[in-house]
């Protein structure tokens, strides 16, 4: 029985790890070559010769030529899949075409900024949707159930890029109390690591505002649906019946059996934390991954592009993988035996 | 109720107190004042400032002009002397002679000399550059007479030569570029050694940061700004009206709103950019002139720049070279004044009538004249070129694209009609010769223009040295180019700058723009005291 057990634990990380492999693999053969199946030549942006460049510079052919060669584009893709896959095997990500860096340079750069802003944020609209999906629930039927359903949803129907400018506009353009722009600011790039922190402490305010409101009713609106699902359980009903204070039947009972669905959305979201968050980058002139792939995007960098895919894929299998990990812990029906 | 109110004044008295904080006096900045002048203004990323590593971008190149210098310059007047104090040519155009200043001195306190112009030529012959390589193909050799005096000998006349070769290429310090082997990746701290008015002192890729020091001991004057930052800012319209930075570019909505604030000052110049409509050539009936010419009738171009541009913009000339480029522009060509009734009298006398009555013009074989025309994704100019053929009776397709797969269609020649904005037409007229196909270059397609008189023009002008005989050919062209109207000029975009006054003045929009013709309010000439 026990060899049974044992075995069948063998075959369960076995066929998990053959279902990691294969998504890797097909993941990296998409990023590879979904980018170079678009039109598009990423020449024309690295050398500025494309026809609607700033000054519409044309080349001889033989420095075109030279060129070519230089950044490996004359090659066919097959070749430069060999070159991507040899430099992978070695940890060397490659070197971006028209941002003129390592691959890993670039990334390294700004993946901190972007897990910064959307970490904290996540964190904090988990935090707040969760504590007030718990309440809306636990209130079902009352006014500030109804207050709160109100204004989540008012605040989901406001694009976030409008949100960010409204944000931006009062309480640093109007009030004055937050930075316009930027992570940190030019004068304390020479101070002590204290007063630089608090510095980019103050630079993250607004964007973190910002992207927190984005988020929170999402969280809210799950934790609230799956609060009332529980709810109606049996088991809630049989500790009403034995006297259980409300208290410890909303966070003793149903919140960790109604967490489930919260903690997968707010985990595949952190996943996605490395592809950056456009807009509020663009609203605060914030650095971080989201530009970065979209300028990656617009002047056909592939080598930049198929390291930010790989980047952002991998984060959401490393999340994913520890999903099922945690699953394993939150729902007993998971366990493996 | 009464812990409902007490939170109520507690946040109350939370944003009193913040207001109060606001209103005290900013002492960083007062002090900032009495120390060095700084100067801010917006920019975006465009690459490490070295030689090799910028973007290949107009403002990229002006980063790297900060800290490089070339033989010649230009300031508001046009072309001056730079590292070299006199220049000369000879044999028709085929020999140059610089004499170099003795003052200017590398970054490091080495002297720069003649040596160090012949290594510049010479490494970059070997190292290929995507902007300065085909302009370093007219020179055959470059040597030194002297310690200052260089002597550069061309394989043919070369006409753009003082512009885009003496006035854009930055000269290298020997002592450094010697042992770089691949340039393109050389980024050490010693890359940004140069010759120029300001020192790099920080470059922080992820937030488009650059911050440069006035170099002390600049040979051609005192700088104006000890620290010069670039930086990048979500919304530089509000951050120059509180006076978070000290100039940006804004467009033309924006120049709307600054006008009204009298702290702000906004100049205005030529953008060197044209927005064209493009024919395929090749096909039918495109290669016909009368059909391109009847087009051209049919487009209302004052209308184009009001609607699509608020009028940030002047209306495109059919001699393609926009007014703005003053020593070149052709007043007297051939013109189309927006007039539909001519352009319906020339396609009924091409046979092109609407037969069916459906508001579409059919060709004799009883084909629909309806095409795709490639345009960008954004800008209203497709749709309201849509409406304006279809007043005369040809249907238009519009195909929006992305811009890298409407630059890739464009580039291989796969459209019919096509809308296309770019700039690169200040500087030398030679770009009137990207319009014929290159023998030398592989981006030439079946849709450019084949004229026999333009493309020997074209050879003619390149070797033509005597300015006089060259305005003479490159105003033949723009004829040709009117009547022949292989494209049409919609309009050339006009470009902003917006400063706070006070801090630095004398900017100005370089006459022909900088180096080979970036159109910019940025040159180094404003922050340095000319002697």
């Amino acid at each position: 029985m026990k060899n049974f057990a044992r075995t069948k634990k063998k075959f369960y990380f076995m066929s998990k790890g053959l279902e990691y492999f294969f998504t890797i693999t097909i993941i990296f053969l998409l990023n590879f070559f979904l980018p170079r199946l678009m039109p598009g030549d990423p020449f024309a942006y690295l050398s500025g010769t494309s026809v609607s460049s700033d000054l519409a510079v044309t080349l001889d052919s033989k420095t075109e030529a030279l060129l070519r060669a230089y950044y490996g584009i004359d090659q066919p893709f097959w070749q430069q899949f060999w070159h991507y896959c040899q430099n992978l095997l070695q940890g060397n990500l490659g070197y971006a075409y028209y941002f003129k860096a390592p691959v890993a340079q670039l990334i390294a750069e700004r993946l901190p900024w972007s897990l910064l802003l959307i970490v904290s944020s996540i964190l904090l609209a988990s935090l707040l949707g969760i504590g007030a999906g718990v309440f809306s629930a636990w209130k079902r039927g009352t006014r500030w159930d109804k207050g709160f359903w109100a204004f989540f949803l008012s605040l989901r129907s406001v694009p976030t890029f409008f949100l960010g400018t409204l944000i931006l506009l009062f309480f640093s353009f109007q009030l004055n109390f937050f930075p316009l722009f930027g992570a940190y600011s030019v004068e304390t790039i020479a101070s002590a690591p204290w007063a630089r922190c608090q510095d980019i402490l103050w630079h993250l305010a607004l964007p973190v505002l910002t992207l927190t409101l984005a988020e929170i009713t999402g969280k809210y609106l799950l934790t609230r649906g799956a609060m009332l699902d529980t709810l109606q359980e049996d088991y809630i009903l049989f500790a009403r019946a034995r006297g259980l204070s409300e208290k410890r039947i909303m966070y003793g009972h149903a919140l960790p059996n109604a967490l489930l669905p919260v903690v997968t959305q707010i985990a595949l979201r952190l996943g996605m934390a490395a592809s950056g968050m456009i807009y509020v980058e663009t609203i605060f002139g914030y650095p971080g991954m989201g530009k970065l792939m979209q300028e990656a995007l617009a002047v056909r960098d592939f080598q930049l592009l198929q390291g930010v895919f790989l980047i952002t894929s991998m984060m959401v299998l490393l999340m994913n993988f520890f999903l099922d990990i945690f699953y394993a812990y939150l729902d007993p029906r998971v366990e493996v035996r | 109720m009464v812990k409902v109110k007490k939170i109520l004044i507690g946040l109350l008295l939370a944003f009193i107190v913040c207001l109060t904080l606001n209103n005290l006096p900013n002492l960083e900045a007062k002090q900032g004042v009495k120390q060095t002048a700084v100067l801010k203004l917006a920019g975006e990323d465009y690459g490490y400032p070295s030689p090799y590593a910028f973007y290949q971008r107009g403002p990229g190149y002006c980063r790297m002009s900060l800290l490089f210098d070339t033989l010649v310059w230009k300031d508001e007047k046009g072309l001056t002397p730079w590292l070299a104090n006199k220049y000369s040519q000879a044999n028709n155009g085929k020999q140059w002679t610089f004499q170099l200043n003795p003052q200017a001195k590398w970054h490091d306190g080495k002297a720069l000399t003649a040596q160090d112009v012949v290594f510049t030529f010479n490494y970059m012959k070997k190292h290929p550059h995507s902007w300065f390589s085909r302009e370093i193909g007219a020179v055959e050799k470059v040597e030194s007479k002297g310690k200052y005096i260089v002597v550069f000998h061309l394989k043919n006349s070369y006409a753009p030569f003082l512009n885009n070769v003496a006035a854009s290429i930055p000269i290298l310090p020997q002592h450094i570029w010697s042992k770089v082997s691949d340039p393109l990746k050389y980024t050490a701290s010693d890359s940004v050694v140069g010759s120029g008015p300001f020192k790099l002192v920080k470059y922080d890729k992820p937030s488009g940061l650059y911050i440069y020091q006035a170099n002390k001991n600049y040979f051609k004057g005192k700088v104006k700004v000890n620290k010069l930052v670039f930086l990048q800012t979500g919304q530089p319209l509000l951050a120059l009206t509180k006076g978070e930075i000290d100039g940006f570019e804004p467009n033309i909505d924006q120049v709307k709103v600054l006008e009204k604030n009298k702290k702000i000052k906004v100049i205005e110049g030529s953008g060197f950019w044209v927005y064209r409509l493009l024919f395929n050539l090749n096909e039918q009936p495109f290669n016909q002139v009368q059909f391109r010419q009847a087009v051209a009738y049919a487009l209302n171009l004052p209308d184009i720049v009001n609607r699509a541009m608020h009028g940030g913009a002047s209306p495109g000339k059919a001699g393609y070279i926009s007014p703005h480029l003053t020593g070149w522009y052709n007043p007297n060509t051939a013109s189309y004044p927006y007039n539909t009734a001519k352009a319906k009298k020339i396609l009924d006398s091409m046979g092109y009538r609407d037969t069916n009555k459906d508001g579409i013009r059919e060709k004799p074989n009883g084909q629909k004249l309806s095409f795709e025309m490639v345009a960008f994704q954004d800008g209203q100019e497709a749709e309201l070129i849509k409406g304006m053929l279809k007043k005369v009776g040809i249907e238009v397709k519009i195909k929006a694209l992305e811009k890298s797969a409407h630059d890739s269609l464009i580039a291989n020649g796969q459209y019919q009609l096509a809308i296309n904005g770019h700039g690169g037409i200040g500087g030398d007229p030679v770009f009137l010769n990207q319009l014929i196909p290159n023998a030398k270059s592989k981006n030439h397609s079946n849709d450019m223009f084949k004229d026999p008189e333009y493309m020997k023009l074209a050879e003619k002008q390149v070797k033509t040295t005597d300015y006089a005989q060259r305005k003479k050919i490159v105003h033949r062209m723009q004829i040709i180019l009117a009547k022949e109207v292989p494209t049409i000029s919609l309009y050339y975009r006009q470009t902003y700058f917006a400063y706070r006054p006070g801090k630095v003045e004398g900017w100005f929009f370089t006459p022909g723009g900088v180096g080979t013709g970036i159109p910019t309010h940025f040159n180094k000439a404003v922050f340095v005291e000319r002697k």
